[in-house]
């Protein structure tokens, strides 16, 4: 064998090399639309369909709503539009919101970002904050706060001396109600049906319910319960209404309102770790105004008995110990151990709120364990109301609460593990009730694989690593 | 002539050799390559030091052998969830040998002695997946680089059968690096890179029997080798001045966060191989043959990083990536033992030029679940073709190329939850000379 015959030996070999060098193939799946239609999407609910995190509705956090989200991704499926009521970005922090400034030796520092602001003055009730309007079409209909007990009240959103729904005023003409323009005064499901009439969405997504019980928690009990026969007649309304002209869609259902972080950061154990330090200090101050270094048998025997755990009061008045089963609000730390008016059942000294049993925590700080037996039934009431009316219209069922449970020990996607705690936790914002745009891009995923198991669809969800978490905003 | 040209050409054209399984490398020899990196029933050259120290002793002539490879593997990863593809940048891997043979010629006791020495990369890998793709907290780059160094020797019991045994010392290194994601916080990204060198001891031994001249059969050991990793340093950047320790002066109870830099240590075992073939050579020009390897890859249970201190203490709030930022950690491989087939054969096409062809289908040791982007391994097809060219009696210059295709494949990491499918595919370039007297 002559070298020239190596060269011909090598050339082949070199040209096989370079084609199996290739890159390797895998076939990537081809988004697919199933049996749905996905040409005009409309979104129903909440503050979480608003996007609302941080304690408040701005430019950012609407851009980042599970809606939004969801909405890019069926681009790929047939979707052309979707337009959101976005504050503009000369009132880019629309109705304010809650920021984390820095951490102060670990603890989170928390401020209200108060510049521009789309807040333009007062309504009628003299309180409720009017936001500046916005007056173009929109496909993401979520008003913050409604409950399903408000879909029929007319004149939700009307600016008046009785109180309103800011957000749902913002959305409304001016006009107000009269003969000719009832447009100011239409209850959320006539705006539903205006827009059906007009907008013909072929795709929905409707996640509403959660407030019922919501508002509940969050005052600790004093806002009451939607009653369920009227929620479930309420939702039997809303499915006809949202499914009118054959529109197919995904329903959510209400996660666990006992499980925010808003009633699970400020645990009994953290607050009972504070008794003993609460105590010291007490009979230290008391001695300081006697002007003696021990305090008499008696006055300690006072203290130690009345200072023994920390309580509560019950919605019926009664005062009790309170136990891990009772959830203290986020902001229960502000009046816990502030000290107030002489007790004078008590020897006329003014014991610390919630470390004494003289100076129970107010009924609203905390949702008792008996209260909270009442939301999660509550809950569970909704949810089977909501899963009958979805189920007889053969409607898919994103099964929301399933969910959030996964979170309370965490859940891993991709080498990141998410919990439902506090800010550590990643996918509650800052006022522990709603999401961080990583919280809302797991509910928009959450909601894709649910369209594409009922609709038989193959639509992308979204890398999650890409949405942030809770951000540090000096 | 002409005739060889084509011969060769049309050989060449099929897909050729690689890689084993997982991060063992199979390129310790440019003839075996060219025949599917059989070398357990022939004894080709000095690198029988390496395949089995039974045949080496029964070598006729004294030797020395040297060869590198240039690896180039390219892996993707679809995420089944996102529809989003993902490419590997790997930079190229050269795994390299060098073998010497020396005995005493004449009669006598010590003429049946045959010395040796093997250096070479029987282990190794490098991946880099980028710091943007969606595994980045599972992986970003893993180098693990590892060189054996093994004195041999070998007894010639009779002229038709040998036995040897050598010592092995690895000596290599390490690096692995990572994306550390904060819950919270995220507009700060973290990255954490391990880094640390490693050594690690072990033995192998053989015995080579060729009955009659046609027919050899072979067998060889090779020990599990732990690659130990004793005091490396894992180097954290990038964490938000709230999350890294030092910046306060009390440490956040409820949330997490890193050192500046930690010491761990860690172990990755080199599996045993049991390896058995057979070799026919029907007539002086042709030599076929088949060899199974029993790989030890159930050694490889988990993969655990020790701390030497605390990197997250943990509150209220989880930590983020438990399996890296636990002070003992221990991820989950749970690989299984595992088979390779080969089968080769040689032809001298002329008196200076023997070409081979081969071909390997090797059973994947990682089972479901415990796929990682650091290996990720399948059921891999090896095509292997290669050639000698003579150069006088006594120098060859050989070659081989391999074409490995990693059979593509779906899993979710029980760990990391990492969701998608996988495929490799690799090529890789053999030269190598050896010279015998």
């Amino acid at each position: 064998m002559k070298f020239k015959n190596i060269y011909k030996f090598i050339a082949p070999a070199t040209l096989s090399v370079v084609v199996a060098a290739c890159t390797p193939a895998i076939d990537t799946p081809i988004p697919m639309r199933g049996t749905a239609d996905f040409s005009k999407y409309v979104a129903i609910g909440n503050s979480l369909t608003a996007g609302f995190a941080d304690g408040g509705v701005y430019r950012e956090g609407q851009l980042n709503s599970y809606p939004n989200i969801i909405a890019g991704q069926l681009r790929a499926v047939g979707l052309s539009n979707f337009r959101q009521p976005l504050y503009t970005e000369a009132t880019s922090n629309g109705t304010g919101y809650l920021k984390l400034t820095a951490f102060n030796n670990g603890s989170p520092v928390i401020r209200p970002e108060t510049s521009k602001l789309g807040i333009v003055g007062r309504g009628a009730d003299g309180r409720t904050p009017l936001y500046e309007k916005f007056t173009g079409a929109i496909d993401n209909l979520g008003v913050p706060g409604i409950r399903i007990s408000d879909i029929k009240t007319n004149g939700y959103g009307f600016n008046n001396p009785a109180g309103f729904n800011a957000h749902f005023q913002r959305l409304l003409p001016d006009a107000g109600p009269s003969a000719t323009d009832p447009g100011g005064a239409i209850s959320y499901l006539q705006y539903l049906q205006k827009y059906y009439a007009t907008e013909k969405p072929t795709f929905f997504t409707c996640w509403l319910g959660n407030n019922d019980a919501l508002g509940f928690a969050t005052t600790g009990g004093v806002t009451p319960l939607t009653p369920t026969p009227a929620f479930g007649a309420l939702y039997k309304e809303l499915m006809g209404v949202i499914t009118a002209g054959g529109a197919k869609g995904v329903v959510a259902t209400i996660p666990n309102v006992t499980s925010i972080p808003y009633l699970n950061t400020v645990t009994y154990a953290a607050v009972r770790n504070n008794l003993a330090g609460a105590r010291a200090g007490f009979k230290a101050a008391v001695a300081r105004g006697l002007g003696v270094t021990t305090l008499p048998t008696n006055l300690e025997q006072l203290i130690d008995s009345n200072m023994d755990d920390i309580y509560i009061r019950y919605a019926d008045g009664s005062v009790n110990k309170a136990t891990s089963a009772d959830l203290f609000i986020l902001t229960a730390t502000d009046s816990l151990g502030s000290t107030r008016t002489p007790i004078a059942a008590a020897g006329g000294l003014p014991f610390p709120k919630g470390f004494s049993r003289a100076n129970p925590l107010d009924h609203p700080s905390v949702l008792d364990r008996n209260e909270v037996a009442a939301a999660v039934a509550a809950v569970t009431a909704y949810n089977n109301s909501i899963r009958a009316e979805a189920g007889a219209l053969k409607i898919p069922v994103f099964e929301a609460g399933l969910l959030l449970d996964e979170f309370i020990k965490g859940k891993t996607y991709n080498g990141l593990t998410l919990t439902s705690a506090f800010i550590t936790g990643g996918i509650f914002s800052l006022d522990g009730v709603h999401a961080t745009p990583r919280g809302y891009a797991i509910m928009a995923n959450a909601f894709i694989s649910t369209i594409n198991a009922g609709y038989g669809a193959n639509i992308n969800q979204v890398n999650l690593s890409t949405f942030q978490g809770v951000t540090i905003k000096p | 002539m002409k005739k060889t040209a084509i011969i060769a050409a049309a050989l060449l054209s099929l897909p050729i050799l690689a890689k084993a399984q997982a991060y063992q490398v199979a390129l310790q020899g440019a003839k075996q390559t060219g025949m599917a990196h059989i070398g357990v029933a022939t004894k080709l050259d000095a690198s029988a030091a390496f395949f089995n120290p039974g045949a080496m002793s029964l070598l006729e002539k004294n030797g020395v052998a040297a060869g590198v490879s240039v690896i180039s593997a390219k892996n993707a990863f679809l995420s089944t969830e996102t529809g989003e593809k993902f490419e590997s940048n790997n930079p190229v891997g050269t795994p390299f040998y060098l073998y010497g043979v020396w005995g005493p010629k004449g009669e006598g006791f010590a003429s049946r002695l045959k010395f040796g020495l093997s250096v070479n990369t029987p282990f190794g890998s490098s991946v880099n997946w980028g710091k943007d793709w969606i595994g980045r907290a599972a992986l970003t780059s893993i180098s693990l680089r590892a060189i054996f160094i093994q004195p041999t020797i070998g007894f010639k019991i009779t002229e038709n059968l040998g036995i040897g045994a050598g010592f092995t010392y690895m000596t290599g290194s390490v690096n692995l690096q990572r994306a550390v994601l904060f819950p919270t916080v995220t507009n700060m990204p973290a990255a954490a890179e391990l880094d640390g060198s490693a050594s690690g001891m072990g033995f192998n031994a053989g015995i080579y029997y060729q009955p009659i001249k046609q027919l050899a059969l072979g067998f060889s050991y090779r020990s599990q080798i732990d690659m130990k990793v004793d005091a490396g340093t894992a180097t954290f950047t990038g964490a938000p001045a709230e999350f890294s320790q030092g910046s306060n002066s009390a440490p956040s109870p409820t949330l997490n966060y890193l050192p500046k830099t930690a010491t761990f240590a860690a172990t990755l075992p080199a599996p045993s191989i049991v390896s058995f073939g057979v070799t026919v050579m029907p007539s002086e020009k042709l030599t076929l043959a088949a060899e199974i390897n029993y790989c030890g890859w159930s050694a490889y249970d988990s993969l655990r990083i020790n701390y030497t201190q605390a990197v997250a203490p943990t509150g209220p709030g989880l930590p983020t990536q438990r399996s890296l930022l636990a002070a003992k950690s221990a991820s989950p491989r749970l690989y299984n033992d595992n088979l390779v087939f080969r089968f080769g054969g040689q032809y001298k096409i002329t008196p200076t030029f023997t070409g081979r062809l081969g071909y390997a289908y090797a059973l994947t040791p990682v089972p479901a679940g415990t796929l990682t982007p650091e290996t990720p391994d399948a059921n891999r097809h090896n095509f292997f073709f290669g050639g000698s060219y003579k150069v006088g009696e006594k120098f060859s210059i050989d070659a081989a190329i391999q074409l490995v295709d990693v059979a593509e494949r779906k899993d979710t990491n029980v760990e990391s939850k990492l969701s998608g499918i996988y495929k490799t595919t690799a090529t890789v370039g053999s030269l190598g000379v050896s010279y015998s007297f």
